[in-house]
């Protein structure tokens, strides 16, 4: 149906999401990786305003901000939908949705990056926000019900960010006892053949880090710190 | 039909989003205002993660977040559509509701220029014009509203920029939605208060004026 592209990046949690919801409803894709170093002609003409991605290209047509990106793909490629669709079940999907870009991402950042004397204040903010997940997911096997959904591939990557930005921070975040819903459902999810195949790793997110520098950006960071 | 509730209150631009939708469509509603400040217990039950306004409560069921209720209303109540049909320009919408929830919020330069002055406000306004460039060339383009002829979600989420901010500009003493600098985002502020059903439901002049100084004052004070 169409020409589709994916202009995105391997370690971005925002690009695999797209990735997953492609694969998840058979639709074939070209994938064309951008370096964020050294930003691309195309990607600065398909997404101006921002210059990030994922952008998706459809027929030309490119769609940017990843979330947004999905719910084009679940009403543009109808089978296995993404969300639900009852009006208010779909509210709540996309509540939980922004709960996790706005709150947990930023918040797990913040404690990573926090001078000495805020850090237990910030990994403190930081777990409230991940209970919150966690104790959604308490009883249930996906967030999507017994098969996964839009809200499973919005936090999806997230507990590989999280072990990375732990290391990177000196930190702790999460573990299996205080948080032992989510760490349930990401053993399950890290499982499914679709994922599996394309998910960031904190090795290579760690590695990566490291490598590029961005590391001795992150006050107090162990892995700074050993360079 | 089940009954519709809103949570809200006065002042709050974000209430407006879904006062807009709700009377576009000509949906019933009874309004509740909150007090910030001392929060009423249902507020509280209702929106147990943000307590924040506003909340929609349809049949008992809790909704919560400007733009999320909006779209909710705009899926129960198909009359008077707010979104496009097709997929793309659904896309396309939805890409600058994000934008207008991203950079008109009271973390975003329009509201920073507010709280602060000095260097801190000079570059919060050089910010907030960037933001206006953008939403003019990128977003409104040459339409007459952001929804093409009439106006639609993206307008309603431009709330901001259609009324609270002549209030910044005004106890601030700067201009920033100048017609000169901004022709057509300009002329679409003017478009849309115009519209019956945005004319007749905004809060108060004379009140919002007395609010925006108080809040001003209290902020250089405690500077």
């Amino acid at each position: 149906m169409g020409e589709v592209k994916v202009i995105g990046a391997s370690l971005s949690s925002f690009c695999c999401r797209i990735e997953w919801a492609l694969k998840l409803k058979g639709v074939e894709y070209e994938y064309i990786k951008e370096d964020l170093r050294n930003k691309s002609p195309i990607l600065l003409q398909y997404n101006p305003v921002h210059k990030k991605i994922p952008v998706l290209v459809h027929n030309g047509k490119p769609v940017a901000e990843s979330l947004v990106i999905l719910e084009y793909i679940d009403e543009t490629w109808q089978e296995n939908p993404l969300l639900p669709k009852d009006p208010l079940e779909k509210s709540t999907a996309r509540f939980w949705a922004r709960f996790v870009d706005e709150k947990c991402i930023v918040s797990a950042w913040d404690a990573c990056r926090a001078e000495e004397h805020e850090k237990e204040r910030a990994v403190e903010s930081a777990q409230e926000s991940l209970g919150m997940i966690d104790k959604l997911i308490e009883g249930k096997k996906f967030f999507g019900g017994e098969t996964i959904g839009f809200l499973d591939l919005v936090v999806g990557s997230l507990p590989n960010w999280l072990k990375f930005l732990e290391e990177l921070g000196g930190i702790k975040l999460v573990d299996a006892e205080k948080f032992p819903s989510f760490h349930e459902w990401s053993k399950k999810f890290v499982e499914i053949p679709i994922i599996k195949e394309k998910i960031p790793m904190p090795d290579d997110l760690i590695n990566y880090f490291t490598t590029s520098g961005l590391a001795k950006t992150i006050r107090g960071s162990a892995l700074a710190n050993n360079k | 039909m089940a009954e519709v509730k809103l949570h809200g209150r006065w002042s709050s631009p974000y209430v407006y989003r879904v006062i807009w939708a709700l009377k576009l469509k000509g949906i019933p509603y009874e309004y509740i205002e909150e007090d910030l400040f001392n929060k009423g217990p249902l507020l509280l039950q209702y929106n147990p993660v943000h307590k924040k306004v506003p909340v929609l409560v349809h049949g008992g069921k809790p909704i919560c977040e400007s733009m999320i209720i909006v779209e909710y209303i705009e899926q129960t109540w198909p009359q008077n559509p707010l979104l496009p049909n097709n997929p793309y320009e659904r896309a396309m919408a939805r890409f600058w509701v994000k934008f207008a929830d991203d950079n008109t919020d009271k973390d975003s330069p329009f509201w920073l220029l507010f709280r602060s002055s000095g260097e801190k406000q000079e570059k919060a306004i050089k910010e907030s014009l960037e933001i206006l460039k953008v939403v003019e060339e990128h977003g409104l383009g040459e339409k007459k509203f952001f929804g093409g002829d009439k106006i639609g979600i993206v307008d309603i989420a431009f709330v901001e920029f259609a009324y609270w901010l002549g209030f910044i500009e005004e106890i601030v003493g700067v201009k920033l939605l100048d017609a000169h600098a901004f022709p057509r985002l300009h002329a679409w502020q003017k478009n849309l208060k115009e519209v019956p059903v945005i004319k007749e439901n905004l809060p108060d002049h004379g009140e919002m004026l007395v609010y925006f100084k108080w809040r001003r004052e209290m902020l250089m004070a405690s500077q």
